[in-house]
């Protein structure tokens, strides 16, 4: 079972990939508007984090989710491992 | 059991939305074994509902709304999610003559607070009594709805508990609204388009004629259902012409694009549309190997429409799918507003995308459009515009082009794209109620559109309202305005907003902003905080610019101009000029 360290690391990860090299992406970054990307990139983004995880999204939950510390607690949930 | 999809044909004698009402449609399309379909984002079927199981449940709720004592033509409020549901309570609405308005679901990621806000200005100004949504949006629901004192709000589950006690029913007939229709407006000052049974039953039988369909159409979506294309195009029409249909949702579609295509593959479907963002984003995430397992040959109708079309998007699509047999000439450009229940105008069948080259100095100085051969040598593309045929006023439709003094102009000049005939609105509802600039007296209805005729053919070159429109959504300028000049630091009337030419031929939002503060770290704060509340509320990208005082652009009454600002910020900033344009936000 992953620590919540080693899923924010990978999280970061896959967020990385998407954003300019000179933004950083920590726990408080928010999704939304700190990234530098829109809606439609967002998605993408999503899909990948699925895909890293092995996990399934369900999208009604995103209007609650504001920062990688809110997916990271999202994506714990699907894991299971919510501490 | 093993659930299967409706299927495309079937014994019932095909009627193409002959029809006097919507209730009327559903009643014939029950007769039939076709319907509509929900799939997941991985393709997996979730729910069939026949068109026959709709009628039933839809008549079921129908006698609940009546039982809890909703008055004949009552607004109900639908929170638009695709699922069954929604079907159900909209027709539901018909045959209990009371009116569906269907509202958007929460979409944008971390954008829960300021959705129960647009929420409830559409509850508010729709009147509605009853606020129907998926349960898990049951708490912004009831945020929304708070103090409004609806009837009942909450999800069609706990609505079910009410007893269907069968009475005799009251279909919403021919004179009556079929539905109210929010997509026109900004999200601070929604507008509730009023359509007739009698204007969209008009709209879908001028399309579905148009189209041809044939009893072997099937149809695909990914549109939302409180949009008027995904509502009217692909909810309305599939029913009033017995065609079957797949959906698969638009978050689902905005994450796995190539799903619009799978669906369309495996379901050998004929008929689908979107906004030109949609096939971009499709051709842009396929991967090689998708498009050797697709076979697209049975797409016969593309329909793009809903944001100003632009060809090359669209050819690369075309050329991406090629192999898997889609045929260019499938793409089909039309034109339309919610004001006109949804379609103006389509290019001819079969045809494709049709554009002309125009020279852009002539028509930016002297308002004409006139044709230049592009294949010429040494004509320069930068000189050059180019627009996309949307075909002739559908039958029984009338479109002119008239200048800022409302006189006629001729073929090839270009002004305000004014539309009458039976698709169009009765009015706006409630408090947007009056504005007869927008809907004359004898029914001419001013598009907000700018554009020109050629051969009776409607080119739209732009639009005089300053509507900005981003992945074939509208944001309006007022709302990028209001939001900034929620910030402490900024007066009412220091923001202006407006779009500017992006990359690759995408609107940039942009808002210029007057502000005193002189401290760098302030400065940058501010413009973090406008950017964030942008993002939450509108899900978009847009440059914030901080300027000094009485840099905004007023006209002589003292109003803001935004074209002018806009310009002044095109100078400023030379703006398109350095191949690296500024980054947004």
């Amino acid at each position: 079972m992953q620590s919540y360290e080693e899923n924010l690391a990978t999280l970061c990860t896959v967020l990385q990939r998407h954003v300019a090299a000179e933004v950083i992406v920590d726990e408080d970054t928010m999704l939304a508007s700190d990234l530098g990307i829109d809606s439609a990139e967002l998605m993408e983004v999503l899909l990948e984090v699925e895909d890293e995880f092995d996990i399934s999204i369900p999208l009604n939950i995103l209007p609650n989710v504001y920062t990688v510390k809110d997916l990271i607690a999202e994506v714990e949930k699907l894991l299971g491992t919510a501490r | 059991m093993i659930v299967t999809a409706t299927p495309t044909e079937h014994k019932l004698k095909r009627r193409f939305a002959d029809f006097a009402t919507l209730s009327e449609a559903l009643d014939y399309a029950a007769k039939g074994e076709t319907g509509c379909n929900f799939y997941s984002g991985t393709g997996q079927l979730l729910s069939v509902l026949p068109y026959a199981e709709l009628r039933e449940q839809a008549q079921a709720i129908a006698y609940r709304l009546h039982n809890i004592g909703l008055k004949r033509g009552d607004r109900v409020a639908l929170v638009a999610e695709t699922h069954p549901d929604f079907q159900r309570f909209f027709f539901a609405c018909q045959y209990a003559g009371v009116v569906p308005v269907p509202v958007p679901p929460p979409l944008q990621l971390g954008g829960g607070h300021e959705y129960t806000g647009h929420l409830r200005r559409l509850l508010s100004d729709s009147q509605a009594r009853i606020c129907l949504g998926p349960s898990e949006y049951g708490a912004f629901i009831a945020e929304a709805a708070e103090g409004l004192h609806l009837q009942f709000i909450g999800s069609a589950d706990a609505f079910s508990h009410f007893a269907a006690t069968p009475v005799a029913l009251q279909p919403l007939e021919a004179g009556e609204l079929a539905h109210l229709q929010y997509t026109s407006g900004s999200t601070r000052f929604p507008r509730g388009v009023m359509i007739t049974q009698r204007a969209v039953m008009s709209n879908l039988s001028c399309t579905v004629e148009h189209l041809q369909m044939t009893p072997k159409d099937r149809a695909v979506s990914w549109l939302p259902f409180y949009h008027d294309m995904g509502l009217v195009g692909l909810v309305l029409a599939p029913v009033v012409s017995q065609m079957s249909v797949d959906y698969v949702g638009t978050r689902e579609f905005a994450m796995r694009p190539r799903q619009w295509l799978v669906r369309m593959s495996e379901s050998k479907a004929t008929i689908s549309f979107g906004p030109p963002f949609g096939y971009e984003l499709c051709a842009r995430r396929l991967r090689k190997e998708d498009a050797e397992m697709l076979d697209l040959s049975a797409w016969r109708v593309a329909g793009v429409g809903a944001e100003t079309i632009r060809p090359e998007p669209l050819s690369r699509f075309a050329e991406v799918l090629a192999p898997c047999g889609f045929d260019r000439r499938a793409f089909l450009p039309c034109y339309g507003l919610a004001e006109s229940s949804l379609a103006v105008s389509f290019a001819p069948l079969n045809q494709g995308l049709e554009s002309e080259w125009v020279d852009a100095k002539h028509l930016s100085e002297a308002q004409q459009a006139v044709p230049i051969d592009n294949k010429l040598p040494g004509s320069q593309p930068s000189r050059c515009n180019q627009f996309v045929n949307c075909g002739k006023p559908l039958p029984g439709h009338q479109v002119v082009v008239r200048d800022e003094s409302g006189v006629e102009l001729p073929e090839r000049h270009c002004g305000s794209v004014f539309v009458r005939g039976p698709s169009v609105m009765s009015g706006y509802f409630g408090d947007s109620a009056h504005h007869p600039e927008v809907l004359s007296q004898d029914g001419w209805l001013d598009t907000g559109d700018v554009g020109y005729c050629v051969n009776g053919d409607i080119m739209i070159t732009g639009r005089k309202k300053d509507l900005i429109i981003i992945n074939g959504r509208n944001i309006w300028p007022q709302d990028l305005e209001y939001l900034a000049e929620q910030q402490p630091e900024v007066r009412p009337g220091d923001a202006s907003a407006f779009s500017v030419p992006g990359a690759g031929g995408h609107e940039q939002a942009v808002v210029v902003i007057q502000c005193r503060e002189s401290d760098i770290e302030k400065r940058r704060d501010i413009v973090k905080r406008i950017d964030r509340a942008i993002h939450a509320e509108l899900g978009i990208d847009c440059i914030v610019d901080l300027v000094p005082l009485h840099t905004l652009i007023r006209t002589s009454s003292g109003k803001l101009s935004r074209f002018r600002t806009r310009d002044d910020f095109i100078d400023r900033t030379r703006w398109g000029q350095s191949s690296q344009m500024l980054a947004a936000g």
